[in-house]
């Protein structure tokens, strides 16, 4: 798998699993390693980790310039998440309805190590679907609005995905996306939301979040079906650490593998335990990897699929993203809407959505 | 009852009677003058009620307990509650 | 070694090859073009500023110890036309950071301005070891005078008169406030004058160096002021605080310096301060001790000349 890596890749991964070995680096490596992992939005986690080992002072003043600075935009992002969770469940007080946080929320306010050093652009929250137009009405009246999309992707958001249109709140331009599930119903995996909500962990004020092993499969779920690999590699560091972080505990090692039957994710625990242990290191007990095997896709695949993942979270250098990376970007997002929407529906959204790309509306 | 909930933990300054307060919380900055920053002092310290803090207000700025005043305050909670710098105590 | 040290053979090749890496104030700028007009551009403006020096990368190399920091860039930025048909048809350019483009392409005529713009769009956007006031900074008598953007300011007129008039520039867009001890970091660059501007700056005096004007950009007509020597060379000099003030420029309005209130002080510059609120609290209290050290000043005026009069007497009344 490691063929696949470039040099500059090696250099942002050796960052994230030795980060010792950077007081080692020569200051055009700095530069290129400052660059990368901002482009990957790993740059908070990478400046966390050095600042917790007490690092810092040993690195070149320009590097350190760099990461500060980063750090500062990384703890006002976990300030603007706690406020925007506190501003959420106050506009929803009257509806009385259980509020599950998903991803960044989640990880931000149970102070889960992915929250360390990251960037959240939303807010996700998950509701009972039976309460999705309360819960929009309610937020509405609390001054979000629904971001300006034509009638195609209202509809497209609506009926195809697992959520309503993001909604962006009118003076704070800060945005809640609030899903019923944690896949599209349109797509082929459809595990049940109510199993979800079952297991959930209640964390203050009425908030709760998923279970370890449930946090760990939304993850895979979210990078290897969602297919916003544009992110990858910083979504795969969030899964080591939850890996690493829940992993002390052997019952969540026991219980993690049939959960994923349970909600048919195998497939995707299967590439997130192969990816995390290839490209991070993650400890994963060898029961477990043989009991994810129950889903390992054919040898062709499977190689498709490490060439394919491997390219796409090549951080982009400041000569932008390779050819190479694009396209594996690309068919990755095609493959991620072919699980998402049945086939003659998804020629349709792509030409359109390349049609707006190439016209935008005046 | 009302209060500034412990761990929001305010940063004050002032000049010339005019305070600028900021909330670590919300990432907010607030321009106050001097009714509005007493009574925010005053549910820093303890969560009081709407009558509470009429009857504080009356006694320190020497203003009669009435309609107006009464009308007054529960603006200025209803103005603080929008604002992000107060919310309802557990009780 | 200066720019200006570069035949202009050498200037286009290391902009060719992205091995050229500016510093302006406490920034490294590497850039790298092949548009003539830019190239053109950066040699007329930048020529007193110094090159930092560049080693491209090989990772097999083995390792030498460094003994600075020399090498890492803040900012990596390339302005290269678009692919496909816009390389030639109506010609556009875009700008790049990191690899990413950044804005919506522009006619390639503005390539020059648009060097500018986007630097300026860098520095708000990544320089956050500072508190950024949007807000022109000048210098005399080792303090400071800001003078915050706000529509209808003037700021850059005002600026490029009191420039004239002997003061140091630290910058035309940036007050760039350290945290750790209150004190003004210079990062000049050229003073963007727009429509009658250039024509009143022009006339001020002959050591006044403009680069060509754009048309039709968003804000009309734009030109560029070349930054005097003596301000590249004391990019390092930082200031302490000395006066904010808020100019208006008011037609057939009357001619008026007064104090403002410092908390009302604070509230403008919360508002024209870029990244306030990505600080948090550290930006809080950096406004507040930079409020607490200057006198806070608005200044409504019509004449350029009293205005500029009024501002230059400024370092002798006492703070």
């Amino acid at each position: 798998m490691k063929g696949h890596l470039d040099t500059a890749t090696g250099l942002v991964l050796t960052a994230l699993t030795r980060p010792r070995d950077l007081l080692d680096l020569r200051p055009i490596q700095w530069d290129e390693l400052l660059c990368r992992a901002r482009n990957t939005r790993l740059l908070g986690r990478l400046g966390a980790e050095l600042d917790a080992l007490g690092l810092l002072d040993r690195l070149p003043r320009k590097a350190v310039d760099q990461i500060r600075a980063e750090l500062t935009v990384t703890a006002e992002n976990a300030r603007m998440v706690r406020w925007e969770v506190n501003r959420i469940s106050r506009a929803l007080r009257e509806v009385g309805v259980p509020i599950i946080l998903l991803k960044g929320a989640a990880y931000v306010l149970a102070e889960l190590p992915p929250a360390t050093g990251r960037l959240s652009s939303d807010v996700d929250i998950m509701v009972p679907k039976e309460t999705l137009a309360q819960v929009e009405a309610a937020l509405i009246r609390d001054g979000y609005e629904a971001v300006k999309l034509d009638s195609y992707d209202q509809r497209y958001y609506r009926t195809w995905m697992h959520e309503l249109p993001p909604l962006c709140h009118r003076e704070r331009r800060t945005v809640v996306d609030v899903h019923h599930t944690i896949l599209p119903e349109s797509g082929r995996l459809r595990p049940d939301p109510r199993a979800l909500t079952e297991a959930a962990r209640p964390l203050t004020d009425g908030l709760r979040i998923l279970s370890p092993p449930d946090l760990v499969l939304h993850s895979a779920a979210h990078l290897f079906q969602d297919g916003d690999l544009d992110g990858g590699l910083r979504d795969l560091v969030d899964l080591d650490l939850l890996l690493r972080h829940f992993g002390a505990d052997p019952a969540f090692w026991e219980g993690l593998v049939p959960r994923a039957v349970e909600l048919s994710l195998a497939r995707p625990l299967y590439y997130a335990l192969r990816y995390c242990q290839g490209l991070l290191g993650t400890p994963i007990p060898v029961v477990v990897q043989q009991a994810a095997r129950v889903a390992e896709p054919i040898a062709p695949v499977r190689s498709a699929m490490d060439a394919l993942t491997c390219r796409a979270v090549t951080p982009d250098g400041w000569e932008g993203p390779s050819l190479r990376t694009g396209w594996a970007r690309f068919l990755l997002y095609v493959r991620s809407h072919w699980l998402r929407m049945p086939p003659w529906l998804l020629t349709r959204h792509l030409v359109r959505k390349a049609m707006a790309r190439a016209f935008p509306p005046t | 009852m009302w209060r500034v909930p412990e761990n929001w933990r305010l940063e004050w300054r002032q000049w010339g009677g005019l305070h600028v307060v900021y909330n670590p919380a919300s990432g907010d900055t607030h321009l106050l003058n001097a009714l509005p920053a007493y009574v925010l002092r005053s549910l820093e310290t303890k969560a009081s009620s709407i009558e509470e803090l009429e009857a504080l207000v009356s006694s320190s700025h020497d203003r009669p307990p009435d309609e107006a005043l009464s009308s007054d305050i529960e603006a200025l909670i209803s103005e603080l509650d929008e604002l992000g710098l107060i919310a309802p105590a557990q009780s | 070694m200066n720019v200006r040290d570069l035949s202009p053979s050498e200037l286009r090749d290391q902009l060719e090859r992205g091995a050229f890496r500016l510093r302006i104030g406490p920034f490294v700028a590497q850039v790298r073009t092949g548009l003539a007009s830019v190239v053109r551009s950066l040699g007329f403006f930048y020529g007193d500023y110094p090159l930092e020096p560049f080693e491209p990368f090989e990772p097999f190399e083995p390792f030498e110890p460094f003994e600075d920091d020399s090498g890492i860039a803040d900012f990596h930025l390339r302005l290269a036309p678009p692919p496909g048909l816009r390389r030639y048809y109506r010609p556009q350019v875009l700008f790049f950071q990191d690899g990413r483009s950044q804005f919506q392409p522009y006619p390639q005529g503005l390539a020059p301005p648009l060097f500018e713009w986007g630097l300026n769009w860098c520095i708000s956007k990544q320089a956050h070891q500072y508190l950024i006031v949007h807000s022109a900074v000048v210098e005399r008598g080792g303090r400071a005078l800001l003078l915050p953007a706000h529509p209808g300011s003037g700021k850059s007129t005002l600026t490029a008169g009191l420039v004239h008039r002997g003061f140091r520039l630290l910058s035309d867009e940036h007050a760039l406030i350290r945290p750790e001890d209150g004190r003004i970091v210079p990062v000049p660059r050229p003073i963007a004058l727009k429509n009658e501007s250039i024509a009143v700056i022009q006339k001020l005096g002959p050591e006044l160096v403009f680069g060509p004007t754009f048309h039709d950009t968003q804000k009309g007509d734009v030109a560029h002021l070349r930054v005097f020597e003596d301000s590249v060379k004391r990019s390092e000099e930082t200031a302490a605080p000395g006066w904010v003030v808020f100019p208006k420029f008011i037609k057939g309005g009357s001619h008026r310096l007064e104090p403002v209130a410092k908390a009302a002080a604070m509230m403008e510059l919360v508002d024209n301060s870029i990244n306030y609120s990505v600080l948090g609290s550290v930006g809080y209290r950096a406004l507040a001790r930079l409020v607490d050290e200057s006198m806070c000043l608005s200044l409504d005026y019509e004449d350029l000349s009293e205005a500029l009069d009024e501002l230059k007497h400024l370092p002798e009344r006492a703070l």
